[in-house]
């Protein structure tokens, strides 16, 4: 039925014809066909010079000067009194510590990554590193927050969610924000991290659960209900919203209901398909490290897989989480009690996967319109945690994170920090400012991007945020 | 002292609008509210609607006093009663009904943005939380008297006659996060930092919950668009700043028996704070709320220096006294915003300039007016709900129909105004002309010439899943149950979301332990808002994630068979009586032959459980008209 024959039909059954309203129903109508997909894509405020975004988190604060942000001057007075206050998280401030791995130059760029890295050395070329991120906290926990929504609290929409309600999703079967928690652990707070906070629930992050067929809850029909039986009951249903609806006419809120469960069935056709892995090749899936003896790696790589298949599908914002809750035993990057042990074990679950979904995007032509975004949520301090210690604490002054794709000047080191890692002092960038210029790469203008919520417009970026015109290309 | 001008409508003192008089016909006559939306309609060209039909009256009038469908008998006996006073029977017998504190305890909790647990990165439960939630179900089943029950919830354990039930209505002050981590951080600039968010959380909540002002946005300057200076900020913390969060024991409790409530002592001066930043201190400030209420002194003449108890048993008398024109004007707003689905200022916990203007500016003050009027509401909630629901308007039908638009005449100018309008998305104000074909304007129904439909908010859907099939659980009180397992580790704590059955979990869905982290998939679906968050209006959404939850969730399975069992135990062998039966009980009404006729099919083939699943994810079903 075209829509002007739904019209008549709608309105004739229930009240009789009369053009009277018709107005009124157009504009309804225009509702409900806004409403016909609540990923329904809608159109940036610029030229997009990325469509998605795949947001790698590294939880529990990775230490800056001992992966991409070397400083030989650490070297020159290791074990020395820093000279500088540090009002550290368990304020046992020591000695300056040299890193204790090595650092080479990489790639045509000559950029500087560590030992530990060695497979995101092999791609520093497609990097942009901002080496000059500061935080406002050096509590896991809000700087987290900071970093995915742009407060220190509870409870506002994640960067994600904010994406979602910008600009919807290319693909009307998944959904428009997935999240991946790493295999071994949610991290702290759990949901909260993806939430869509004050944003309407479809915003919301859908985390994955690792490794099942089904990994939406709710996705599968029920084993005990035949296709057959459950063929049968949708019939009716159908049958009785579509009576139900021609007896209500004007209300798009029926449409758009019978519209969500035609979207649910093709979820449940397209979700298995997704993280059906048979057809990937062997050599992409050892390229991953899929196969890797150690079972977090290969559980993080699995995610790393499945982030190019839902960016593929035009899935607009993937988030994948390397690293569980805090406390021991450690499964995050808080390298308090030994760095070198820490770093070891993390960078070993990280680094391959990572690598090699940079260079299967690259090779497939979605890096050009995928932003990649590593960050983590603090570095880590210069000095040891006490005197003597083999471990850094948490540090909110100077840190690291890199992106990658559409839109940025690869092989790039933007902003530095000092001589010994302690504060960034070229360039200085907030969380913010890397949310403005995401938004930016999307194309949207991040001051625009509000949703009024108890008398205030909200915005990923709170009152904050500068576009970080130095990395774009 | 700077003085504060305004002429921002909320902050006036009530007016006390003439009731416009009466017209339509009889049913329209006889409350004031139906005056004013009447007379409303009328400058707009439009009429209200027809009377809802009584099946459909009744449902949408139980879920709206109790969060829970009316049971068959009900509805029968209520179809059956051709008595003149037989809504006013059910709407008596409803607010008398121990669910009506349970359906409206869940509006307040929202709004106060409870939570059982700390949030933030250990997350720990607070194993007396539920103590606050149950005393806000206690205070609405025994219709506490509002300016009571602001008073308790600000300062219950400071008043002259502090009780049990007072102490733990501080749990209001203390319900958002507390960031453990950071309080046991050994750095003092990380504990400065993460007091003042929390210090911003309380007077945020109070100033949002009570007087609809968005406080917290002047901690770091000058409110942007309101005229609320910095320093009101200021004074407002030095009312709470005592307060610290924490287990404590109320007045004849035994030594077990806990609240998590507030544990206040005398706190250190307060500084307005350069950009809201813990070390960068300004001027002192005194105890006091706010300025630019010109009849209603926020000025209490305390020394900054004065005891911890008496700032707050000021500041609560400031807010619950008739003279303070927010305090009604935000509390008669919300309840009616919980009977028509949108309030007449739609931003309900907002009345400055960024906030809607109010559809029926006469309306809310009247009934402001009212409500603090000892021979009127006199505070009392069940009055004003009575009030509301008695009303014509309330009990029009949802269904559109022509009838609605009385002028079809419109000009060209109206026609380009209107054009004007919709490109440019501008909310509609309450002051609409009369040329201008309202039924193209007033697609949201602001001007109520229909009831609007919603769907089931999730705790009416689950728990009308629950009391169709017969299981519900009606314990009230007590510690809530726990759907999730739960793994701790040294501090940390993990909520995985489970489904398990057993009277227990049967309860009504408010006795759901609040856990940050301990999210619900099927509630999620359908906007159960995030519990750190001040939720005045809930978001009402439709995905597919909801209808997934909805078709294959576990728990709504078991409710469906279960229905299906009850149905053929009520209704004997006959398919067509089993099927009747159910149609009553989900839709509070007989099948149509077609209907019959299709589902009598589909539960021989394939079994009644099918059937009630239909029903169950059916559209009627799932909305309230």
């Amino acid at each position: 039925m075209n829509s002007l024959n739904r019209r008549d039909f709608l309105f004739r059954s229930a009240c009789g014809f009369g053009g009277v309203a018709l107005g009124w129903l157009c504009k309804e109508e225009a509702r409900a066909a806004a409403l016909a997909s609540p990923y329904a894509p809608k159109p940036a405020m610029f030229p997009a010079r990325a469509k998605r975004v795949i947001h790698i988190c590294a939880l529990g604060g990775v230490s800056h000067v001992d992966t991409f942000d070397y400083k030989p001057e650490l070297e020159r007075r290791h074990g020395q009194d820093s000279g500088r206050k540090f009002d550290t998280f368990f304020s046992q401030p020591g000695r300056l510590l040299k890193s204790p791995f090595a650092f080479r130059q990489y790639g045509a760029s000559g950029r500087w990554v560590s030992d530990l890295l060695p497979h995101l050395a092999g791609c520093v070329d497609d990097l942009t590193f901002i080496h000059s991120m500061h935080s406002k906290s050096s509590n896991h926990t809000p700087a987290t927050f900071l970093m995915n929504s742009g407060f220190t609290f509870n409870g506002f929409p994640s960067a994600g969610a904010w994406v979602s309600y910008g600009l919807g999703s290319e693909n009307q079967n998944l959904p428009a924000y997935v999240v991946l928690p790493d295999p071994r652990q949610l991290p702290a707070g759990g949901s909260i991290n993806w939430t869509n906070g004050f944003l309407p629930a479809v915003h919301q992050g859908v985390a994955f659960r690792s490794g099942e067929r089904d990994p939406i809850p709710d996705l599968a029909t029920p084993s005990d209900i035949s296709p057959a039986r459950r063929e049968a009951s949708v019939r009716l249903l159908e049958k009785l919203n579509a009576a139900d609806a021609a007896t209500h006419p004007g209300d798009s809120a029926l449409a758009a209901r019978i519209r969500a469960y035609e979207l649910a069935a093709q979820m449940q056709l397209r979700v298995p398909e997704l993280v059906e892995l048979s057809r990937e090749t062997a050599a992409t899936k050892s390229a991953y490290g899929l196969d890797h003896p150690n079972a977090a790696t290969a559980g993080f790589a699995r995610n790393c897989l499945l982030a190019r298949r839902l960016s593929e599908r035009g899935v607009r914002f993937v988030q994948i989480f390397n690293g569980g809750q805090f406390g021991s035993p450690r499964i995050n990057w808080d390298g308090h009690e030994d760095i070198v042990e820490n770093h070891r074990k993390q960078a070993l679950t990280m680094d391959q996967p990572v690598a090699a979904l940079l260079r299967d995007l690259k090779q497939r032509g979605l890096l050009d319109e995928t932003v990649v975004l590593w960050t983590t949520e603090f570095g880590r301090t210069p000095i040891t945690q006490g005197i003597d210690g083999k471990g850094r604490d948490h540090h909110q002054h100077g840190f690291t994170i890199w992106a990658a794709g559409a839109g940025l000047k690869p092989g790039l080191a933007f902003g530095a920090t000092d001589e010994i890692g302690y504060d960034a002092v070229e360039n200085p960038v907030e969380f913010y400012d890397v949310h403005a210029t995401l938004l930016r790469l999307l194309g949207v203008e991040h001051t625009k991007l509000v949703f009024r919520h108890n008398g205030v417009d909200r915005r990923l970026t709170d009152v904050h945020g500068e576009v970080i015109q130095g990395i774009l290309a | 002292m700077t003085t504060v001008t305004t002429n921002l409508w909320s902050l006036r003192p009530l007016q006390h609008p003439a009731i416009p008089p009466a017209s339509g016909p009889p049913e329209w006559r006889n409350n004031p509210i139906d005056a004013f939306v009447a007379n409303k309609l009328r400058q707009n060209g439009l009429q209200h609607a027809p009377p809802a039909d009584r099946g459909t009256l009744l449902r949408r009038l139980s879920f709206d006093l109790i969060g829970l469908p009316p049971t068959a008998e009900e509805t029968a006996a209520f179809l059956r009663d051709s008595n003149d006073d037989a809504y006013e029977r059910a709407v008596d017998r409803l607010l008398a009904s121990s669910h009506h504190g349970e359906r409206w305890a869940r509006h307040w909790l929202d709004v106060v943005r409870f939570g059982e647990s700390q949030g933030f990165e250990y997350d720990r439960i607070r194993e007396h939380a539920w103590r606050y939630r149950d005393y806000v179900i206690q205070a609405f089943n025994d219709d506490k008297p509002y300016d009571r029950f602001i008073r308790e919830q600000l300062a219950g354990d400071v008043l002259p006659e502090a009780n049990a039930g007072s102490v733990i209505a501080t749990g209001f002050l203390v319900a958002g996060p507390w960031d453990q981590a950071g309080h046991s951080s050994a750095s003092a600039s990380v504990r400065a930092m993460v007091r003042e968010a929390e210090l911003e959380d309380i007077v945020g909540t109070v100033a949002q919950t009570f007087l609809g002002v968005t406080l917290n946005c002047a901690r770091c300057h000058n409110h942007k668009f309101d005229p609320i200076p910095q320093r009101d900020y200021y004074r407002v913390k030095a009312v709470f700043q005592g307060v610290n969060q924490g287990d404590r024991h109320f007045p004849g409790g035994s030594t077990n028996d806990w609240s998590y409530a507030a544990n206040a002592s005398q706190p250190e001066a307060t500084f307005i704070l350069n950009r809201g930043e813990p070390d960068k201190s300004k001027e002192q400030v005194t105890p006091g709320a706010l300025e630019a209420l010109a009849t209603h002194s926020g000025e209490f003449g305390l020394a900054a220096d004065s005891p911890e108890g008496e700032r707050r048993r000021r500041f609560a008398d400031w807010v619950a006294s008739p003279e303070n024109p927010l305090t009604a004007r935000v509390i008669v707003n919300r309840v009616w915003q919980h009977h028509f689905g949108r309030g007449i200022v739609a931003t309900p916990n907002d009345f400055g300039k960024m906030g809607e203007a109010p559809s029926h500016p006469e309306l809310l003050d009247w009934l402001a007016a009212w409500f603090v009027a000892p021979d009127g509401g006199n505070w009392s909630l069940k009055r004003l709900h009575k009030l509301i629901v008695m009303s014509a308007a309330y009990r029009q039908s949802s269904v559109i129909c022509e009838s609605v638009i009385s002028e079809p005449v419109i000009s060209k100018t109206a026609e380009r105004a209107r054009t004007r309008r919709l490109n440019t998305d501008l909310p509609i104000t309450g002051s609409l002309t009369t040329d201008l074909r309202a039924q193209q304007r007033d697609a949201d129904n602001r001007l109520l010439w229909r009831f609007t439909p919603h769907r089931l908010e999730a705790e009416e859907l689950r728990d009308a899943l629950l009391a169709l099939s017969g299981e519900l659980n009606p314990q009230m009180g007590g510690p809530g149950f726990r759907p999730f397992r739960h793994v701790t580790n040294g501090g940390q704590n993990e909520y995985f979301a489970s489904d398990p059955a057993g009277a227990e979990f049967n309860r009504r869905t408010i006795y759901r332990i609040s856990v940050h982290s301990a999210r619900d998939p099927l509630l999620d679906s359908l906007d159960c808002p995030e519990f750190s968050t001040r939720t005045p209006v809930r978001a009402n959404t439709t995905t597919p994630l909801q209808a997934l939850s909805l078709m294959n969730d576990s728990f709504v399975q078991r409710k469906a068979a279960k229905l299906a069992e009850r149905v053929q135990h009520e209704a004997g062998p006959d398919l067509k009586r089993q099927v009747k039966q159910l149609w009553f009980l989900a839709l509070d009404r007989e099948p149509k032959p077609t209907e019959l006729r299709d589902a009598v099919k589909l539960a021989r083939e394939q079994g009644m459980a099918s059937t009630a699943w239909v029903l169950l994810n059916s559209n009627e079903f799932v909305f309230v008209r």
